[in-house]
């Protein structure tokens, strides 16, 4: 028995063995550039025919946003009805990835055929072999893909040696969300920079240490909510929480305050490039938040300690415990929506605006960087996997209305529209919805993405772990430079690695 | 021309002595055959194909290897890169981590075992009340722990007057990795034990009443030896999965700044397979052999130590000495 | 303390006699070495298992308890050990008061019947463990193991574990465990009922023989009467918690006190016949006369006259007769008769019986009246048998199988035909059937001749019991 089973081993080994050596070196063919009319048929007019192409998208959007965008496809599938029909599966972020891996390498049949995803993903996804370059295809469909229209840094994402692997969509960021009912009760400014920004959160803290600042709110003092009560003198007023373990810090404030203060993200050999002065300086900004120095801008903390606790401003927000707090704009239906029913006596959400953080961390406003925010935008890029060229155009047609005629309502979930001239349209600017709140979060031209980089995922985690050691209470001695240079070295052996 | 012509006897009695074995091996294969499938099929087979694929380079473009047959991945992994740096420390990290939790992850349940062996009122109720802490699903208790434990709005801290952050900080931290560890793990050795002690022969107890042993030496000479082999296969086990830890410490470090330093070996491991980027399986598949080559050599250690020793023949010459004086 | 002004003294001086003695009670009138004075056991569930227990043991004798499984036997080793709690009655062990001593106080040793050997540690390390937890130097623990394995000659194995061993090396070895605390009570809890027959006649010398070298005070129990028969200076033979007879060996066997002992005690066991007694004769079914001693009929009337006395001054003394009295006196009675001991559970009461329990004692002791009516309904019966056969009746007749000849049919008393033939190699034990039941006899005649056949049987004069079929007792002087 003991010989058999040996034996048993034995092939099984040999068999995986040869397996793998036989496939040795065989790899997934190199996308071959596309020429030729492939199986574009024309009509009369020249125009490409579409006969109920069925195109297959996977969405990195999820919940509500999703919804959305399902109302927006179901009007492009209205609008080409019989010619494209566009069928959309929405996966979260956390799973998409891996899904696509395994689906492409095992079972392509299941692979979509277009990707609406953040675009910094690109440069990873084409060094896999997973994208085709979308150029030839609008010439072909005769769809626009006016590119000096779109916000360049979203433009860059998707393209790579010149060529483009998609449109960029849309773009967002955290914003601020602000109680202007305490601003206006305590005689305090709306801060447009980082200056007035400090000044503000320093005048509330020196109010409320002499018990004359106003706020009102949730609280179990037994004051009703839209009665005004001073602020208790007991624990110093820290007008603005952030803490590192909040995911709006990690995303968006850290980079923020980077680019803000002149720090670059990657460089253009797609290597990490926010090891230098100008990101230490703008990471010292996020530090003396918390950790106020004799040389900061704020004398007193804007922010307490908050540790390893995350969205820490919802409930200070609600309490009045504080006057601004970061929030994601898709989520700011919900804040209006709280405050309706919090201070319904008193105006309700009327008591809250909101605002982008553009010039929020720049310590020198007159630079041109000081107006940048970093954020993340979608992209809608084509796979490898689609072999018609009649679906290739087709896709192009979708991509040309994703990004031209989804504006407003696209907008009013926080993502604004990547092609300029839509933000510029009288369709967009007209919408009730732009004055109330989406004309504060900034002009798309604002906002910067991280540069296509096949290193994304190294580039992005150490430095989101330097932003994290700088702002932790056990790391306040050391020096933040120190520390940016710590994570940076790790982060380039392990890129090394697989150079 | 050879005769074909063959013995009747011997003939059938080859033909009887087939049939017996087929028959014989025909409810083992039935009985074994799904199990031995199973294993070949999901733990021989993946053992082989990783161990090559531990020698094997990888492009991001496929999932099949470029080269098969080169010892870069282990010399990365001892050279003074930050992966090997990661990894060695993981592995430190890890074993440092069993070191202090096994013995509370034994000690812990022998001594509820124990107190739940004296029958209490009431014991059926609290001995499946300590077990059930296991069976709730890691992420779903992990969550619930760290919103209990959150420092700034947390039920622990208000409700105790504490200022602790209890996962920013990385000793804090560990101690609540340790705490969830512990209240998870203990209901499987505590069964394990509680079976064991059941089994010891009463009669034994009351030799050692007789002999003049106080509790504590019943405990030592009777109760411990006779649950030798249950503390054996606890220890054995829970080692093992302690080498192995991850999901605990990636819920609850989640948020720790200090992250990198509490990361175990697993955590490294799974750290390069994330986003199923085919390029790091050769690293991957290098650092799991090393971790599993590790754990290997410490359980057989512990293996050799815990054997039961022969007598050999020390007083047999004693008292073939003292006879010739006496 | 027999006298009742002795044990009557102030606090003071009970503290101060107390003190004198090392805080233990010690009674000096005391000659035996080990003494049980009424003890009774009963577990928590309500069984009761030992029923007045009273028993005196010299030092250096040898003592068998001896009885079927459920008798008692175990529980008051286990007693006298330390390992159950004493419910009544006193123990004293070398003149103290032993009923709460812990056994590692009490300077016993004992053998478990399955042998109990520490599986983890070798013979030498088994055998020492007593001493080394006793704190012995090194030297005397040695020089004792040593010394006990010769005597048991275990030198050979001092080094192997216990699962190395084979039965009885592994009882020797528990004994050795015994030999070396150097006790002056050994305990012996049916050391001998897992080994063969071969190994168990073997060991039962050893026994005996270390016994003779060592001589301490040996208790040792045993379901096995020709054990008991053998190793013992005196046998207790018990039945259902209550002690049928104690005494020496030979008496018992000789002059059993009544049926129990009697078909207990001797192998093959005795033979039971029914028969009718009047006047110095007893007839049997068959018609049958067999002639007793002259002075019989005296001793059979006086006996009859005791039994009618004691029941009317039990049942004159009835009312004052506690609970417990009453259900002694029924158990002893349902025993006698061979009844099925009614188990005497708790049973399970319900939580809101119980509580409201206190509100409804009636209930409860509705069942305790319900058996003194029955005990007094007995004895009323018992009491008009007795009047009925006060001059002669139903008796039972016992004789061992080898006081009884076999002769030719028609030359003896009674005529049987021989069912089966028993070779024992130095005798035979012939079966016979008479009035219907198997009747044995042991002989060294010939076995073949004796099959199947019809015999005489005659019984050897002076060796004929007689019993009361009612109370079982012995009708003697």
């Amino acid at each position: 028995m003991k010989k058999l089973l040996a034996l048993v081993l034995c092939v099984l080994f040999a068999m995986t063995a040869m397996l793998v050596t036989a496939c040795e070196g065989e790899q997934t063919p190199a996308v071959t550039p596309p020429e030729g009319e492939g199986d574009i048929v024309r009509d009369a007019d020249g125009n490409v025919v579409y006969d109920n192409v069925e195109i297959k998208m996977w969405s990195v959007t999820t919940g509500d946003d999703a919804n959305t965008q399902d109302d927006i496809i179901a009007r492009f599938n209205e609008t080409y009805k019989g010619m494209i029909k566009v069928n959309v599966e929405h996966y979260s972020r956390y799973d998409l990835e891996t899904l696509l891996s395994s689906t492409i390498q095992f079972d392509k049949e299941k692979a979509p055929d277009i990707l609406f995803n953040h675009g910094s993903r690109t440069a990873e996804y084409f060094d896999r072999g997973w994208l085709r370059e979308v150029d030839y295809f609008f010439g072909k469909s005769g769809a626009t893909f006016d590119k000096p229209d779109f916000v360049p840094s979203l433009l860059e994402s998707v393209v790579i040696d010149g060529k483009a692997y998609g449109m960029p969509i849309d773009c967002h960021s955290a914003i601020m969300c602000v109680r202007s009912d305490i601003l206006e009760k305590n005689g305090l400014s709306m801060p447009t920079n980082y200056a007035e920004l400090c000044a503000v959160c320093d005048q509330a803290a020196a109010l409320a240490a002499a018990n004359n600042l106003w706020i009102r709110g949730e609280n179990s003092d037994g004051y009703k909510s839209d009665e005004w009560r001073k602020a208790s003198t007991a624990q110093p007023y820290t007008a603005f929480p952030i803490s590192f373990g909040d995911m709006w810090v990690h995303e968006f404030v850290g980079y923020s305050a980077m680019v803000q203060n002149g720090g670059e993200i990657v460089a253009s050999d797609g290597m990490p490039a926010w090891n230098s002065a100008a990101t230490a300086n703008g990471i010292q900004v996020l530090k003396n938040w918390i950790f106020p120095t004799a040389t900061s801008q704020n004398k007193s903390a804007m922010s307490i300690d908050y540790g390893s606790s995350y969205d820490v401003g919802d409930a200070p927000f609600n309490k009045g415990e504080c006057i601004f707090k970061l929030q994601g704009p898709w989520a700011w239906q919900k804040e209006k929506q709280t405050f309706d029913l919090l201070l319904s006596k008193d105006g309700g959400s009327a008591n809250i605006t909101t605002r982008s953080l553009t010039f929020m961390f720049a310590t020198d406003t007159s630079k041109p960087c000081a107006s940048k925010i970093k954020g993340e935008g979608h992209a809608i890029t084509l796979l490898s996997t689609v072999t018609s060229y009649t679906k290739a155009c087709a896709a192009t047609v979708f991509m040309d209305y994703m990004a031209n005629f989804s504006g407003i309502e696209w907008a009013k979930r926080g993502h604004l529209p990547a092609a300029r001239s839509v933000s510029a349209a009288n369709e967009y600017l007209s919408d009730p919805a732009y004055n109330e709140y989406v004309k504060y979060w900034g002009e798309p031209k604002d906002y910067v993405v991280v540069a296509p980089t096949k290193y994304y995922s190294y580039v992005d985690s150490y430095f989101k772990s330097a932003v994290q050691k700088s702002l932790a209470g056990s790391y306040k001695d050391r020096n933040v430079a120190d520390i940016l240079k710590s994570e940076y070295d790790d982060c380039i052996d392990y890129i090394n690695l697989y150079a | 021309m050879k005769s074909d012509k063959v013995d009747v006897f011997a003939y059938a009695e080859r033909r009887e002595r087939r049939k017996n074995s087929l028959r014989k091996s025909f409810s083992v294969t039935t009985f074994l055959g799904p199990y031995t499938a199973s294993f070949l099929l999901f733990f021989v087979f993946p053992l082989v194909l990783g161990v090559i694929m531990s020698f094997s380079k990888f492009t991001a473009q496929s999932f099949l290897p470029s080269s098969v047959g080169t010892l870069d991945n282990y010399k990365i992994l001892f050279s003074d890169t930050a992966i090997a740096r990661d990894f060695r420390n993981s592995i430190w990290t890890t074993i440092k981590f069993s070191l202090a939790i096994v013995p509370l992850s034994i000690l812990i349940p022998l001594g509820l075992a124990l107190l739940i062996n004296l029958k209490p009122p009431g014991y059926k109720f609290f001995r499946a009340a300590i077990y059930v802490p296991g069976i709730f699903p890691l992420t779903a208790t992990g969550l619930i722990l760290m919103r209990m434990f959150d420092s700034h709005y947390g039920f622990v801290n208000s409700v105790f007057d504490l200022t602790v952050d209890w996962f920013g900080s990385t000793g804090a931290c560990w101690f609540m990795i340790g705490f969830f560890c512990v209240w998870c793990g203990i209901g499987g050795n505590f069964i394990i034990l509680c079976a064991g002690l059941e089994n010891v022969d009463k009669t034994l107890f009351e030799a050692a009443d007789v002999d003049g042993c106080s509790a504590w030496k019943k405990f030592l000479h009777v109760t411990l030896p006779g649950i030798k082999p249950q503390l054996f296969l606890t220890l054995f086990t829970t080692l093992i999965g302690y080498m192995n830890v991850y999901g605990q410490i990636y819920i609850l470090a989640s948020n720790n700044p200090d992250l990198s330093s509490m990361k175990s070996a697993v955590y490294r491991i799974q750290d390069l397979l994330t986003g199923f980027n085919p390029r790091a399986f050769g690293y991957a598949a290098a650092m799991g052999i090393v971790l599993g080559v590790i754990i290997i050599f410490i359980a057989v250690i512990q293996l050799v130590v815990s054997k039961d020793k022969k007598g050999g023949g020390k007083r047999v010459a004693q008292f073939k000495q003292w006879k010739e004086n006496v | 303390m027999n006298n009742e002004t002795k044990t009557m003294m102030t606090k003071k001086e009970a503290d101060a006699f107390l003190k004198r003695n090392g805080n233990r009670l010690v009674d000096d009138t005391l000659t035996s070495f080990v003494s049980l004075q009424k003890v009774n056991k009963v577990y928590p569930n309500g069984v009761h298992a030992v029923y007045d227990f009273d028993l005196e043991i010299d030092k250096h004798e040898f003592v068998a308890l001896v009885g079927p499984s459920g008798c008692g036997k175990s529980t008051t080793l286990r007693m006298i050990a330390g390992l159950e709690d004493i419910s009544s009655g006193r123990l004293y062990i070398d003149k103290a008061f032993s009923n709460y001593l812990q056994s590692k106080d009490r300077d016993i040793a004992m053998v478990f019947q399955s042998y109990a050997l520490y599986p983890q540690m070798s013979v030498f390390d088994n055998i020492a463990f007593g001493l080394k937890i006793r704190k012995l130097p090194k030297d005397e623990i040695e020089h004792r193991v040593f010394k006990a394995a010769d005597i048991l000659d275990l030198g050979d194995y001092l080094d192997r574990k216990p699962k190395e061993l084979s039965g009885g090396q592994m009882q020797r070895v528990a004994l050795g465990r015994a030999i070396v605390r150097q006790a002056n009570l050994f305990l012996m809890d049916e050391p001998l009922s897992n080994l063969d027959a071969k190994l168990r006649v073997q060991m039962r010398s050893e026994i005996m023989r270390i016994h003779k070298e060592v001589g301490a005070t040996t208790i040792y129990v045993t379901h096995d009467q020709t054990e008991a028969m053998t190793m013992a200076d005196v046998i207790v033979v018990m039945n259902k918690g209550f002690i049928q007879q104690a005494g020496r060996a030979i008496d018992v066997y000789d002059h059993p006190d009544n049926l129990f002992v009697a078909t207990f005690i001797g192998s093959p066991p005795m033979n039971i016949v029914d028969a009718n007694y009047k006047d110095n004769k007893l007839t049997f079914a068959d018609g049958s006369v067999v002639a007793l001693d002259d002075g019989f009929d005296e001793v059979y009337r006086a006996f009859i006259a005791e039994r009618i006395a004691e029941l009317d001054a039990q049942m004159a003394n009835f009312d004052e007769l506690t609970d417990e009295a009453v259900a002694k006196m029924r158990a002893a009675q349902v025993f006698r008769k061979e009844e099925k001991k009614p188990v005497e559970m708790k049973k399970k009461e319900n939580f809101f019986k119980k509580l409201f329990g206190k509100f409804t004692k009636k209930r409860a002791s509705g069942e305790k009246d319900d058996e003194r009516v029955k005990l007094l309904e007995e004895m009323k019966r018992l009491k008009e048998n007795y009047l009925a056969i006060a001059l002669g009746g139903a008796v039972k007749v016992g004789v061992r199988p080898e006081h009884v000849t076999i002769g030719d049919e028609g030359e003896g008393t009674f005529n049987a035909r021989s069912t089966l033939v028993e070779l024992l190699g130095s005798e035979c034990i012939v079966h016979f059937d008479l009035f219907g039941t198997d009747f044995q006899v042991k002989t060294q005649q010939n076995a073949s001749s004796m099959a199947d056949k019809v015999c005489s049987l005659t019984f050897e004069k002076g060796k004929i019991h007689v019993f009361d079929a009612d109370s079982g007792l012995v009708i003697r002087r």
